[in-house]
C-alpha cells in the first residue's frame, strides 16, 4: 500500500490507529518492491529508521507524540547534510563523504518527530533538470524531471508522503511537475540551506515537495524560520499555513500574465492550465489581466548568473577533481568560467528591473498563475521537445517558466491540474508575493478542490511488482 | 563576432585568460555548449539597460536585513 498521506499519517499516529514501527516498517516494504525500478535512493537507512521508529512507538506508549511530525517517514535529497550518513549530492566528486551534523532542515524534521528513510538522488551536484539516475514512477520510460528528481519520485512511487528538495531554478517545481506531486519553492530566506550543498547562491532555497497541498504546508511549518548558521535566512516571522487554506479564492484577486508564459506551450499543457484558471474563476476568485514587462529575459538573467556563481562555488573541487564530475556539469562549471564578469553585473541589474516589474504586478494582484512547464515529462533519451514554435531543447524548456520566480525570490507552488484523460501529469505555477506562502497554498488547495486532478496510477510494470510482492 | 560561432581556439582563448584553461579534449564541448546557450545569454548582453538599477541582490527589495 502506498504511504498514507503526511495529514492522514500524523492522524494514525496520533489516534494510534497506526504505529510509527508500521509507518516504516511499510515504507520500506515498498522501496524494497519498487526501488530497484524507480532508482530514487542513494542510500536507504533502513537500520536507523527503525531504531527509529521503534524509539517513537515506544514514545507513544508512554505519553504521546513529541513532535507534530512523530514517526511520520520521510526522505531528503543527497544534498542535504545527514549526520554519519554519506551525502554526496550524487557526484563522485564527494564519494564517501559523510558529515559530522544535519542540515538545519533534516535536524528540524527530526526535532519534529519525523523519520529520515534515507537519501535520494538529485540531478548531479544539483545541476541540471532530469536526474538521469531516476525514473517517473508513473511512466518508467520518463524522466523524474530534476534536479529534485529522487524527492519526487519517491513521493510519486507512495514510498512516503514527504520530501525535502532543493530549488535553484526550478529544480522542486520541474519534478514536482512531471510527477504529478506538489512541490513548494519557498521565499528566498525563507527556510534555512545552512548544511546544503549550494549550487547558486543567490537563487537556492530549500522546500517540501508532498502529494496534497496542506501536506506541504505542514512540512513548511516544520522547517520554515530564521536561522542564524544561514547567512540567507530571514528574519520575518514565520506565518500560519494551515488556518486559511480551506477558505476558498472568493474575490482573491490573481493575475495571469499577458505574453510570455502562455507562449508556445504543448496544447495539452495550455488547455489544462486555462481550465483550472477557468474554474479557479467560477470559484469566485477575481482573475484579471496582469502586465509583466521583461518577463522574456529572465531564463537569460538566470544563466547569466548562475553559471558563474556554480562555478565560484566548485572553485576549490573543479580544478582538482574535474575528471570525476559528469560531462554535463563539468561543462557548465567550464563555462561559468570563462563568462565575463559584465554580463553577471548587467544581468543583476536586469534582475533589480524584473524584480520592480513583479513588485508593481503585486499592487494588483495577489498571486499570479501560469504554467509550470511548457511541457510534460519527457523520454529518459529524448533531447527536445516539439513545440508549436518549433523544436526547444528540454533544459531551456523546463526552465523558461519557473526562472522568473528563482530570479525575483518569490515563493512558488506547483499543483497537479490534469484532466482525467491527461496520461501524464501536468502542473499549475502559483507565485506569490515574498513570505506569503499562506496565500500561495490558500490557491493551491483551492485548485486540488476544483480541478480535482485524478492521482495517476504508477507505471503497470511496478503495479505487477507490488502484485509480486510478498509484503 | 557572434557567440554562437565562436571558434575552439577562441573559446580555448577565453579560458587561458580567465586562468583556466582548458585540456583540448574539453574545448570542443564548452564551445558546442556556448553555441546553444549563447542566444539565451546575448538576451542579456543586448537588452537595453541604461534607465535601470544598480545591480543588487535579491533579499534587499524585500528590507528584512
Amino acid at each position: 500500500m502506498a504511504a498514507p498521506d503526511l495529514t492522514d499519517a500524523v492522524g494514525l499516529v496520533s489516534s494510534g490507529e497506526a504505529s510509527p514501527l508500521e509507518l516504516v516498517q511499510a515504507a520500506l516494504d515498498r522501496l524494497e518492491a519498487l526501488d530497484d525500478a524507480v532508482h530514487a535512493f542513494v542510500t536507504v537507512t533502513a537500520d536507523a529508521a527503525l531504531d527509529a521508529a521503534r524509539t517513537a512507538t515506544e514514545e507513544m506508549s508512554a505519553g504521546g507524540p513529541h513532535g507534530p511530525l512523530h514517526g511520520v517517514p520521510f526522505v531528503a535529497k543527497d544534498l542535504f547534510d545527514s549526520a554519519g550518513v554519506q551525502t554526496s549530492a550524487g557526484s563522485r566528486v564527494l564519494a564517501g563523504r559523510v558529515p559530522d551534523s544535519d542540515s538545519t532542515c533534516l535536524r528540524r524534521l527530526r526535532e519534529s518527530g519525523a523519520i529520515l528513510l534515507g537519501k535520494v538522488h538529485g540531478h548531479e551536484f544539483a545541476y541540471g533538470v532530469t536526474t538521469p539516475a531516476v525514473r517517473n514512477p508513473l511512466h518508467l520510460d520518463r524522466v523524474a524531471g530534476g534536479s529534485s528528481g529522487g524527492s519526487a519520485a519517491a513521493v510519486a512511487a507512495g514510498y512516503c508522503a514527504m520530501s525535502l528538495g532543493t530549488d535553484t531554478a526550478g529544480s522542486i517545481r520541474i519534478p514536482a511537475s512531471v510527477c504529478g506531486v506538489v512541490g513548494l519553492r519557498p521565499t528566498y530566506g525563507r527556510v534555512s540551506t545552512a548544511g546544503v550543498i549550494p549550487l547558486s547562491w543567490s537563487f537556492d532555497t530549500a522546500g517540501p515537495i508532498c502529494r496534497t497541498v496542506a501536506d506541504a504546508a505542514i512540512m513548511l511549518t516544520a522547517i520554515a524560520g530564521f536561522d542564524a548558521a544561514d547567512t540567507t535566512s530571514s528574519q520575518v516571522p514565520v506565518s500560519d499555513y494551515l488556518s486559511d487554506i480551506d477558505r476558498g479564492v472568493e474575490g482573491l484577486k490573481i493575475g495571469v500574465p499577458s505574453s510570455y508564459f502562455f507562449d508556445n506551450l504543448d496544447p495539452d499543457v495550455e488547455s489544462a492550465v486555462r481550465r483550472a484558471i477557468e474554474l479557479l474563476n467560477g470559484a469566485g476568485a477575481d482573475v484579471r489581466e496582469v502586465s509583466l514587462p521583461l518577463a522574456e529575459t529572465a531564463v537569460s538573467a538566470v544563466f547569466a548568473i548562475c553559471l558563474p556563481e556554480a562555478a565560484e562555488a566548485h572553485s576549490e573541487t573543479f580544478p582538482r577533481h574535474a575528471d570525476l564530475y559528469g560531462d554535463d556539469v563539468r561543462t557548465y562549471l567550464e563555462l561559468g568560467v570563462v563568462r565575463p564578469g559584465t554580463e553577471y553585473v548587467r544581468a543583476q541589474r536586469l534582475r533589480a528591473a524584473i524584480v520592480e516589474a513583479w513588485r508593481a504586478a503585486f499592487d494588483d494582484v495577489s498571486a499570479v498563475l501560469v504554467p509550470t512547464l511548457p511541457a510534460r515529462a519527457a523520454g529518459v533519451d529524448q533531447t527536445s521537445f516539439d513545440l508549436p514554435a518549433g523544436a526547444e531543447d528540454v533544459t531551456p524548456a523546463y526552465l523558461r517558466l519557473t526562472a522568473a520566480a528563482s530570479l525575483v525570490g518569490l515563493p512558488a507552488l506547483s499543483v497537479p491540474c490534469h484532466r482525467t484523460d491527461d496520461a501524464l501529469p501536468i502542473g499549475l505555477q502559483i507565485i506569490g508575493r515574498p513570505f506569503d506562502e499562506a496565500t500561495v497554498l490558500r490557491i493551491g488547495r483551492a485548485v486540488e478542490v476544483v480541478v480535482d486532478a485524478p492521482r495517476l496510477p504508477l507505471d503497470e510494470r511496478l503495479t505487477k511488482r507490488l502484485e509480486a510482492s510478498p509484503a | 563576432m557572434s557567440e554562437d560561432r565562436l571558434s575552439t581556439e577562441c573559446v580555448a582563448a577565453m579560458a587561458e585568460m580567465a586562468g583556466a584553461p582548458l585540456p583540448d579534449s574539453r574545448v570542443e564541448a564548452v564551445a558546442a555548449t556556448l553555441a546553444a546557450f549563447g542566444p539565451l545569454l546575448a538576451v542579456v548582453r543586448d537588452v537595453d539597460v541604461a534607465d535601470r538599477p544598480a545591480a543588487r541582490f535579491v533579499l534587499e527589495p524585500w528590507g528584512d536585513r
